[in-house]
């Protein structure tokens, strides 16, 4: 089986700035579900938007294949006309857009860049509407302004809908369980879960084992200072609850 | 001054004597200022002084344009009202609409009428304003706009075209009396044939009695290589409601001014103002309103979008008098500026000699939010779409705020159109 994901060797820093990525190698196969898990700081996040084609990034080293292919050299939007979606640690408000109108022009984007026909407003609509049930929106968001004055929650849950609607092959979640309640990080690993199959893969990025009882991962691997310093199963979760992250200081790759 | 003054001299066959007079004062001023440049301080980012090296001529009567070619040039979608073409009024052009309580006279008709004596040029500062001063020295036959008292007709269109194998200047002029309790909204389209160089310049007044409502929709769409100038003069009486909603998209160098005189107890007005700019066009707005009274409440809105090399610039002045308590007033500007080479100046004026007021400005000058490009770019929509929507998102304040349905929904399209070039 070839993999979906191939990460050689990455470092990045900030442009103009301090290096955060100092090696990363990694692989993911297509329908695993690998959690990333590390301190503040340890470069998760950065790993995230390096993915996704930020560009206050910039790779000084290693490189990227997606589907065998170069992912470094496209631009964000090609990158998710191949096939990668970022949920967004904190996912941006943009007043005067509509939530409808902005996931459409993106579904319609990505449908003409793979050659499907594009769809009418109505057509959309009944899409997104059984998309909505997977995390439980109200239809009332689609009316309103991307993510504006959304709380948390909702913030991650239209986050997850979005992912639902544009049915990537790698959705990258970004600590998708941040500042969520209990109630709230269930709608939204129930929804998660229902995405799972074995063609997409997931790389859950989060600080916390808590989401990892929802989401359960098949590879758990541990950052600090910008590398992978351990891979492991679940029990490797488990085992960073009880003893925190301070037994993995020196450790090395 | 300027060699091209004199192809226009001498006054109309018509004219009485007070309009002579008012004629001969005005050039005596704009003789001893000339063109305005960034030396006066109302002018500080703006210079009309080019204007004053091209041999500008009267241009032809009509030169061939007829009604239908003015509707198309001027997206009207309701019976042409005033046509200007060459900055004379063209009779055979306009409707006249009795019926509806409109009464159009052109100042030939309407030059005995103590009406226009005593209020033609009144409130225009001719010895500060020198385009205003070169307007009524210059301006052949202008047109009167009566809305009868309580009348409430359909919408008036204006139309200023210019035309001309060579070099035009046009100098349009219009004296809008708004009567006691009317209703009214005229839209007023600047276009032109293109080609030929051309200046405009135009002074628009406004009286509205007690009571009376007027919106007035301004559509600058001049030529690429058009000059353009217009002031639009407001005096309100107690209880009336004035609206001015301006786009300006057009002309290579470009000054709005909106001034408004709020005379009577308890009068309001809203000035929007929405500017787009691209390649190397100058845009210039300026306003002035006038609180005079007690209890006025006035409420400004201006955005810009500056792209390429352009230049934009807004002045708002926010004047409230000693005896003017209760005043409630609100000024915003907002620009954002999409390329590293675009400009803005911002200026925001307050003058408050009442105690008892409610005052608040704001102005801001902005690029793109870029974690917000990201954001649209992440899901898919490519640069210049996810540009496109963000600045549409950003101008969406001006346009959703415009109140006459049919012009809102061609203001969308004019204003997808410009950007949508300015953003390919």
């Amino acid at each position: 089986m070839a993999p979906l994901l191939e990460i050689r060797n990455l470092h990045a820093r900030v442009v103009d700035g301090a290096t955060i990525l100092k090696g990363i190698n990694l692989t993911v196969n297509p329908g695993e579900v690998h959690a990333i898990m590390g301190p503040n700081g340890s470069g998760k996040s950065t790993l995230s938007q390096v993915l996704a084609g930020r560009e206050s990034y910039q790779v000084t080293e290693g490189q990227v294949l997606f589907r065998g292919k170069d992912l470094l050299s496209l631009a964000p939007e090609e990158r998710a006309a191949a096939g990668i979606f970022l949920a967004f640690q904190y996912p941006i408000e943009i007043p005067g857009v509509g939530n409808l109108y902005f996931l459409r022009s993106a579904l319609n984007a990505l449908r003409k860049k793979r050659g499907l026909e594009e769809l009418d407003a109505m057509d959309f609509l009944s899409v997104a509407k059984e998309k909505m049930k997977l995390v439980e929106m109200d239809q009332s968001f689609l009316n309103r302004s991307v993510n504006e004055g959304f709380s948390g929650g909702e913030k991650k849950r239209n986050e997850v809908f979005q992912m639902a609607v544009l049915d990537p092959l790698l959705a990258v979640l970004d600590e998708t369980d941040s500042g969520l309640d209990i109630d709230a990080l269930r709608i939204v690993a129930g929804g998660v879960n229902a995405l799972r199959n074995k063609e997409r893969s997931m790389l859950v990025i989060t600080h916390y084992q808590r989401l990892l009882d929802y989401i359960v991962p098949d590879v758990v691997h541990v950052m600090a200072d910008g590398r992978i310093v351990k891979t492991g199963t679940k029990a490797l979760a488990l085992e960073l609850e009880q003893k925190g992250y301070a037994w993995l200081e020196g450790a090395r790759p | 001054m300027p060699a091209f003054v004199r192809a226009f001299g001498g006054d109309p066959a018509f004219a009485p004597p007070w309009m002579q007079a008012l004629r001969g004062k005005a050039l005596a001023h704009f003789e001893q200022v000339g063109l305005p440049t960034q030396k006066l301080e109302d002018w500080k980012f703006t210079s009309f002084a080019s204007v004053g090296g091209v041999a500008f001529e009267p241009g032809p009567l009509k030169h061939g344009v007829t009604r239908a070619h003015v509707e198309a040039l001027a997206n009207a979608w309701d019976s042409l009202g005033v046509v200007f073409v060459n900055g004379r009024l063209t009779n055979e052009l306009c409707e006249w609409r009795t019926a509806e309580g409109v009464q159009l006279l052109s100042f030939e008709d309407a030059n005995r009428q103590p009406a226009l004596e005593q209020g033609l040029g009144l409130g225009v500062a001719l010895d500060r304003q020198p385009l205003a001063a070169l307007n009524t020295a210059l301006a052949t036959d202008g047109a009167v706009i009566r809305i009868e008292p309580g009348a409430r007709p359909r919408p008036i269109h204006v139309v200023y075209v210019t035309s001309s194998a060579k070099p035009v200047a046009a100098f349009p002029r219009v004296y809008i009396d708004a009567a006691e309790g009317s209703q009214a909204s005229i839209v007023q389209a600047y276009v032109g044939t293109g080609g030929e160089k051309s200046f405009t310049d135009a002074v628009v007044e406004v009286r509205l009695g007690p009571g009376a409502a007027l919106d007035l929709y301004t559509q600058q769409r001049e030529p690429a290589n058009a000059s353009h100038a217009a002031l639009v003069q407001v005096n309100q009486a107690a209880q009336s409601r004035f609206g001015s909603y301006l786009l300006s998209l057009g002309a290579q160098l470009a000054r709005d001014e909106v001034r408004v005189r709020m005379e009577g107890e308890g009068s309001s007005c809203t000035l929007h103002g929405l500017y787009l700019g691209a390649g190397t066009q100058h845009l210039d707005q300026h306003t002035v309103i006038e609180h005079a009274s007690p209890r006025c409440t006035s409420r400004e809105l201006y955005k810009g979008v500056l792209d390429e090399h352009a230049h934009g610039v807004f002045t708002g002045r926010i004047w409230v008098h000693a005896g003017a308590q209760k005043t409630d007033s609100t000024q915003t500007n907002k620009n954002l500026l999409l390329s590293d080479h675009a400009q803005v100046d911002t200026r925001p004026q307050l003058e408050i000699f009442a105690d008892d007021v409610k005052c608040t400005h704001g102005s801001a000058v902005g690029q793109l939010d870029e974690a917000a490009l990201f954001y649209l770019r992440s899901r898919g929509i490519p640069y210049a779409q996810a540009r496109g929507l963000l600045t549409s998102a950003f101008v969406g304040e001006v346009l959703d705020a415009l109140p006459l349905e049919p012009l809102r929904l061609r203001t969308r399209e004019l204003v997808a159109g410009k950007l949508g070039r300015a953003l390919a």
